[in-house]
């Protein structure tokens, strides 16, 4: 029986360019008819303003305070505060190019090429993904490669697919600090996988080395400039379990009921493939179980995964593992398989977006018909607009951070994080020109009320916000 | 050689009316003659069944000739000196035969050690304008000697400055051209005089520099292991191949073996050779001693070599080196293609058959194909676990990793295949760089050659004592520096005839690789005293960019060097040494170590050869 295999790139790179490009102008496009509409990508808006902040004061990753924010995280918005989604549109542009150029190499009927590659190009919930959840895109990219070059060395015992796959789950840390635990299921995995050769220990060495080196290179930064290693560490290792355990949880349920066609899809497989011990020892076993581990883990950090980004890592699995499922499942079987799967999935998806999805998911639905406005994110644009004229501001950014993802000035900020903080709370007016506050802190913070006093004039006011400036 | 002249009674016969040999031996022989073709007594003689001098006696019993081995001593002395105003040493080697007398009735007396041959006597016949030609037959080993007396000075010279008269600019004989004097002489009075003046800012440019320097060469390793793996995937084991190729068709091999005061490990080797796969009458092995190593010379007399072996003395003159000895022996080859072993070289026995399989198979732009060389003493001790990992690595990964981008390739010591037209053809060795090897896999590719790779490990001995290893590794460091300055002569010509790419891979590769070296320590200092004092200058020379630079580097760049080290021992199955590539950085140490005493060797000494050890491994 053939099985099918990943396509090589080196003969087909003019095919993925091109592609590639006409997603990217798809998707760029997407994100900014999304963002005209005030729509603006799932991060944490704290996060995005802290880098804007850093950026705007020449404020490299080493002098901030960003030893909580993992580094790939850090850099991945670093280019484009303002455009969160820019580098996850690109990943994953060229992931679902990737996987059109393999439907195009292993489907033959020009009919079912089309439909297929549409669909996946083309899926709400691939296009909310990639718009929208630049996190989540990351590490699934990442997840990923991790679970492809691992099987690859696992079928092949080429080092360099394990060389792979090892740097590609140690980088994970680097996105979210949570994946670190996940190290503990690649060592039940070796475990079992390689207990008899009793090269164990070197296997793991091997995989493991460079997630170890992530976590204890970032110690190392954390005790050079910070000092304070135990606090940190707590917080970047905290555990959510509960959480986690949870979000698995309603991650099943919501499958059983919203998302059918993928649990009947992950019947099929374990009725197919189940029935053999191997499969249970293989890194297969593992991207079966990929998704709900992605959920899992995500959860344990406090972030909740969507049901569209569930969908989208199902199918990126689901491409993984049939060239490795092929001489269990026979070729011709696999490919009505995928189609059935696929068919049922795009229908499915664009029916549910109509009523099932979460909030943010219903708004992107009206964002792409244009439809969607949202008011908050309106304020800080223009509260935003109207402090670029002040060289120097300053503010609470505990309070005010959402207005600097929108900033566009070359002022000074002066807040919590600047070096003249203190000196300038003192003496306000010499130091900056203007003062920015958030009404609910202003009456809860007894500072609040002296340095509107010293600037005096109310420059302008929104619903939540007030900018002070001297006459 | 073809054109065999009429002969009497057959060889073999004679062999076994002698005595020297039995029916059965002989029918062996004729068998492996038919299957692999070849003369009968030189299979006789490989095989070890008769001794060398048996041979020729034989042979010049079989063509009626004199034999004059016997009276060698004499010819020695009596040799007619003018007769080699006509002809030259490579006419001498190629044709097997020398001119000894004319007689008084006008014919020319030529000893020659491969009768029989219409081809060599009309040679004769014409260069020296006579019309006959009287043959005595000598033993190759008379007639090698015979030429290294007449042509003495003229071996000598050519060894030693053969490259130099080809191309004085190649030749690392000088040590710095006159530019790379001024060069070096402003560069450093700039810094000392920014120094003086900026002494802050001029120490955080010249670290922001090193640093830039460190990432390039750590991105430009990372590349290069990524595509060496790129070669573990898309190579496809041959062994069929191999076996396909008739003995018939495989060429004469030189096996170049230079030795020095190694009398213990003649017979191991004599065993290795024995131990490949190709056809031992096709062998020409030459094991190259130095005239005052009399014990190795005793020892290899001792263990009566086949007949396929020579030993060539090399005069003694200075420098002394290994790349001297390998010229002195190339102009003594016999084969279309020569390889180079140390002593206590072990190769896999296919490794021969692989590099014709390769030189086969690709175009005419190859000029040498290298094996991979690992270690069989690795488990010894610490260092020679070290020593394998970084072995592993760099033959597995890194070799393969400049293969695969099309770029030059620095040799190692041993198991380099040449073309041996080619090799003559670029100069042979530098006997004044100390790694001639590095400095011949430049100047293939700036003669517009390639080096390949193959897949065939030969096991050397790991350097198990420190003070050894750092004698040797200072060598080759002290090799690369040369090296460097050499291609850096005319640094606008190089990039012309190697392009810019293949010239950069080179400065990173060959220049960078003493210049991190040495840098280590001096930033390592800083490190310390930044973490343990923190005094206000450093943070002055440390711009918060240089900063997250050096940072970057320390942590990433021990990162890759070990885990691709690493890796590099799990590709080989070597996995007891995986735990041990963690303490890497410790083995950096004494590579910085060795790096500065290459410097100042380069400044005092520069042509000096540091001597390694050899057969340490067996007295542990």
């Amino acid at each position: 029986m053939k099985i099918t295999q990943f396509p090589s790139l080196k003969n087909r790179w003019r095919r993925l360019l091109l592609i590639s490009t006409l997603l990217l102008f798809l998707y760029f496009f997407i994100s900014q008819l999304l963002m005209s509409q005030n729509f603006y990508p799932d991060v944490d808006q704290r996060l995005l303003s802290r880098i804007s902040l850093n950026k705007l004061h020449s404020r490299g990753f080493l002098e901030s305070d960003s030893f909580d924010i993992p580094l790939f995280l850090y850099y991945s918005f670093w280019f484009l505060p303002h455009w969160p989604a820019f580098f996850s549109i690109i990943v994953g542009a060229f992931v679902v190019s990737f996987l059109i150029v393999y439907i195009l190499e292993n489907f033959k009927t020009p009919l079912v090429r089309m439909v297929f590659s549409l669909s996946i190009a083309l899926m709400p919930s691939s296009v909310y993904v990639i718009t929208n959840q630049p996190m989540i895109v990351l590490l699934m990219f990442f997840f990923s490669l991790t679970l492809y070059f691992l099987l690859e060395f696992y079928q092949s015992q080429r080092v360099f697919y394990l060389f792979l796959s090892a740097i590609a789950f140690g980088l994970q840390f680097y996105i979210q600090f949570q994946f670190f635990w996940l190290g503990i299921l690649l060592i039940l995995f070796f475990a079992i996988s390689y207990w008899k050769t009793g090269l164990i220990i070197n296997y793991l060495i091997t995989i493991l080395f460079p997630l170890l080196f992530f976590v204890l290179s970032w110690f190392f930064l954390i005790w050079v400039f910070r000092g304070d290693l135990t606090h940190l560490v707590t917080q970047i290792f905290s555990l959510d379990l509960r959480n986690g355990i949870n979000c698995l949880f309603q991650c099943f349920q919501s499958n059983l009921t919203s998302r059918w066609p993928i649990m009947l899809f992950y019947l099929y497989i374990l009725l197919r493939v189940g029935q053999y011990r191997s499969f249970y020892r293989s890194p297969l076993f593992f991207v079966f179980i990929a998704p709900f581990l992605l959920v899992f883990i995500l959860g344990t950090g406090g972030n909740q995964t969507t049901t569209s980004a569930f969908i989208v890592l199902s199918i990126m699995n689901c491409i993984i593992l049939f060239p490795y499922l092929g001489p269990l499942l026979n070729e011709k079987r696999q490919k009505i398989v995928i189609a059935i799967f696929l068919s049922f999935i795009f229908v499915y998806d664009v029916f549910s977006f109509l009523s099932l999805r979460t909030e943010s998911e219903g708004a992107f639905f009206k964002g792409l018909q244009g439809l969607y406005s949202n008011s908050t994110t309106e304020e800080y644009r223009v509260v935003a607009s109207h402090l670029t004229p002040f060289t120097a501001v300053l503010t609470d950014t505990d309070y005010t951070y959402p207005i600097f993802n929108f900033y566009e000035g070359n002022g000074t900020i002066i807040s919590k994080g600047s070096v003249y903080y203190q000196t300038a709370m003192a003496n306000p007016s010499y130091f900056a020109q203007a003062y920015l506050v958030d009404k609910q802190a202003m009456a809860i913070n007894p500072d609040s009320e002296r340095l509107s006093q010293e600037f005096g004039y109310r420059y302008y006011e929104s619903e939540r916000f007030i900018i002070f400036s001297k006459k | 050689m073809p054109d065999l002249l009429m002969k009497g009674e057959k060889i073999g016969q004679i062999c076994i009316q002698k005595g020297l040999i039995t029916p059965e031996q002989l029918d062996e022989a004729l068998d492996i003659q038919r299957n692999k073709g070849g003369r009968i007594g030189w299979i006789l003689s490989s095989m070890g069944y008769i001794k060398r001098i048996d041979l020729f006696r034989v042979l010049s019993q079989h063509y009626s000739l004199k034999f004059a081995t016997p009276d060698f001593d004499r010819i020695k002395q009596t040799i007619d000196q003018v007769l080699f105003q006509h002809i030259t040493r490579d006419e001498v080697l190629e044709w097997q035969a020398i001119p000894y007398q004319m007689t008084d009735e006008g014919r020319l007396i030529v000893l020659n050690s491969y009768p029989g041959t219409e081809k060599t006597l009309l040679f004769f016949k014409e260069r020296f304008k006579v019309k006959e030609i009287e043959e005595w037959v000598i033993t190759d080993l008379d007639l090698v000697d015979l030429v290294q007396t007449v042509y003495a000075d003229k071996l000598a010279d050519d060894s030693i400055f053969g490259l130099f008269y080809r191309e004085p600019d190649e030749s690392a004989y000088r040590v710095f051209s006159a530019r790379q004097v001024i060069f070096f002489a402003a560069l450093t009075i700039g810094a000392a005089v920014s120094i003086f003046f900026y002494p802050l800012q001029t120490l955080g440019f010249l670290i922001f520099i090193a640093q830039m320097i460190y990432l390039i060469m750590i991105g430009f390793k990372f590349l290069l292991t990524i595509n060496g793996s790129i070669d573990e995937i898309v190579y496809r084991e041959n062994s069929k191949e191999l076996a396909a190729i008739p003995d018939s068709e495989l060429p004469v091999y030189t096996i170049l073996i230079p030795v020095f005061k190694e009398p213990d490990v003649i017979k191991t080797l004599i065993e290795a050779v024995k131990k490949f796969d190709y056809p031992q009458n096709k062998l020409d092995v030459i094991l190259l001693l130095e005239e005052k190593d009399k014990e190795t010379y005793e020892a290899a007399k001792i263990a009566e070599p086949p007949s396929n072996w020579r030993f060539l003395i090399i005069p003694p003159s200075q420098p002394q080196t290994k790349p001297k000895a390998c010229n002195y022996g190339l102009f003594f080859s016999r084969g279309e293609y020569l390889v180079i072993y140390d002593a206590e070289d072990i190769p896999e026995p296919d490794q021969l058959k692989k590099a014709y399989l390769a030189f086969k198979n690709n175009d005419e732009s190859y000029i040498c194909f290298q094996g991979a060389l690992n270690y069989f003493n690795k488990d010894q001790n610490l260092l020679t676990k070290l020593f394998t990992l970084e072995y592993s690595y760099w033959f597995d990964y890194m070799l393969p990793g400049l293969f695969m981008m099309d770029l030059p390739i620095p040799l190692g010591g041993t198991s380099n295949h040449f073309k041996v037209d080619k090799l003559r053809e670029i100069g042979g060795w530098d006997p004044f760089n100390t790694t001639e090897d590095a400095d011949l896999g430049i100047r293939a590719s700036a003669e517009s050659y390639r080096v390949g790779i193959i897949r065939s490990t030969t096991y050397e001995e790991a350097n198990p004592q420190v003070w050894n290893w750092i004698r040797q590794r200072s060598r080759w460091v002290k090799g690369y520096m040369q090296t460097t300055l050499v291609y850096n002569r005319h640094p606008v010509k190089m990039i012309k005839v190697l392009g810019l790419k293949k010239w950069l891979s080179f400065q990173f590769f060959i220049g960078g690789t003493p210049l991190v070296f040495l840098i280590n320590p001096i930033l390592w200092g800083f490190f310390i005293l930044w973490l343990t004092a923190n005094p206000v200058f450093l943070t002055e020379m440390f711009t918060p960019f240089t900063l997250g630079l050096s940072l970057f580097n320390f942590l990433f760049g021990n990162f890759l060097g070990i885990y691709m080290n690493l890796l590099g021992a799990f590709r080989r199955r070597n996995f007891s040494l995986i735990p041990i590539s963690l303490l890497n950085p410790f083995y950096w140490l004494l590579h910085s170590a060795a790096s500065y005493k290459a410097l100042w060797q380069l400044l005092y000494k520069p042509h000096y050869w540091e001597k390694t050890v050899h057969g340490l491994s067996k007295k542990d």
